[in-house]
């Protein structure tokens, strides 16, 4: 589960449910359903009816969809409060049936970032591995001086520390994001 | 990323996951007598139903509902701010991407390095940058004469960085104050 779009989609879900109830209660308020409506009690309506002549399996549903719910907002906050993003150890894909090869994402980062930060132009470079151990993806965060030519210093990331830690990989086409400060 | 999502998110998963147990108590409670009883709902049942829809109460409550709504909206649907500016690559597998404080100090260092301006300050916002250089001769014919070297520098510089979309350049230069 993505904490950041759950976040985002539970949040506006929220305002959407917010207002239309709010602009509901509004118009029944102001008689927008008829005069007579707005003199009615809130209960006093066809919902309020039904629910209360089939109350028991009413509630009883309502509770068995609370619990899904709980479920749900239990992964949710696990997302939130332990989801980091990184990987696991990367599974390098061997090309025979010798035994498994299990890279750790600090050991490709620290070599890539170590090869960066060589770089002339380069001040200070970051690196994680995000996703899963078995379809990782780099994200590199490289901060240039201000002298640098960013143009040339992302061909060189490219055609060489990204290249290498491809190769390193076994992955050609590992996703990478790059970014430069 | 908004900032604020993290720790509004974490209140209403709280918030709903508290709704969710009162219910499922509440519902237990029901079935073995016992209710209320974790809150006292039958107060609540109570004034729903003696509350008609016109009562003032209600309007109030349903004009907070509609502002916060409309805030949490706002807030959520509001274009994020950029916070990175993607950079053509030879790779498909590869995102290179520029940040705005890049983009600002690669123009602050190009602005600075053709001869004749002392200083300049860089803002990066989204599809544009502005650029405020401060010449190091006094007086308005001196400014203006470094405009036309300056955006061509900073053109040449922004064309070399091979943007997928380039923000569009505004050049300023003022003349250095007494």
């Amino acid at each position: 589960m993505r904490a950041d779009r759950t976040n985002r989609f539970a949040l506006t879900l929220l305002g959407v449910l917010l207002l239309l109830s709010g602009a509901a209660a509004m118009a029944a308020s102001a008689g927008a359903f008829g005069a007579a409506f707005s003199r009615r009690t809130l209960f006093a309506n066809r919902v309020g009816g039904y629910v209360g002549q089939h109350g028991s399996w009413v509630w009883q549903a309502a509770a068995g969809v609370g619990l899904i719910l709980a479920l749900v907002v239990l992964r949710w906050l696990a997302a939130l409060l332990i989801g980091t993003g990184r990987a696991g150890d990367i599974i390098v894909p061997d090309g025979d049936d010798q035994g498994t090869t299990i890279l750790r994402p600090a050991a490709l980062t620290s070599a890539l970032t170590r090869e960066i930060s060589s770089y002339h132009g380069v001040e200070a470079a970051k690196g994680r591995v995000v996703g899963d151990g078995g379809n990782p993806e780099l994200v590199l965060t490289v901060t240039a001086a201000a002298s640098a030519d960013l143009n040339a210093l992302h061909q060189r990331i490219e055609a060489e520390a990204i290249a290498h830690a491809r190769q390193a990989l076994g992955l050609p086409s590992l996703p990478v994001r790059l970014d430069l400060a | 990323m908004r900032v604020a999502n993290r720790p509004l998110g974490f209140i209403l998963a709280v918030a709903l996951l508290a709704g969710c147990v009162v219910l499922i108590a509440e519902v237990i409670g029901v079935a073995v007598h016992h209710s209320p009883l974790l809150v006292h709902w039958s107060t609540w049942y109570r004034w729903a139903r003696k509350t008609r829809w016109d009562a003032t109460v209600i309007r109030v409550w349903s004009a907070i509902l509609i502002v916060v709504g409309a805030l949490f909206l706002a807030l959520e649907l509001k274009p994020p701010r950029v916070t990175r500016l993607p950079m053509r690559s030879g790779d498909d597998a590869t995102d290179a991407a520029v940040t705005p404080r890049g983009l600002a100090g690669l123009l602050r260092a190009a602005a600075t390095g053709v001869d004749g301006i002392a200083s300049a300050t860089v803002k990066v916002r989204r599809g544009r940058a502005k650029v405020t250089a401060t010449s190091a001769a006094r007086g308005r014919p001196a400014a203006d004469a470094l405009t036309e070297p300056v955006t061509k520098e900073l053109r040449t510089r922004l064309d070399s960085l091979e943007l997928r979309h380039p923000p569009r350049l505004r050049v300023h230069i003022v003349p250095r104050g007494r």
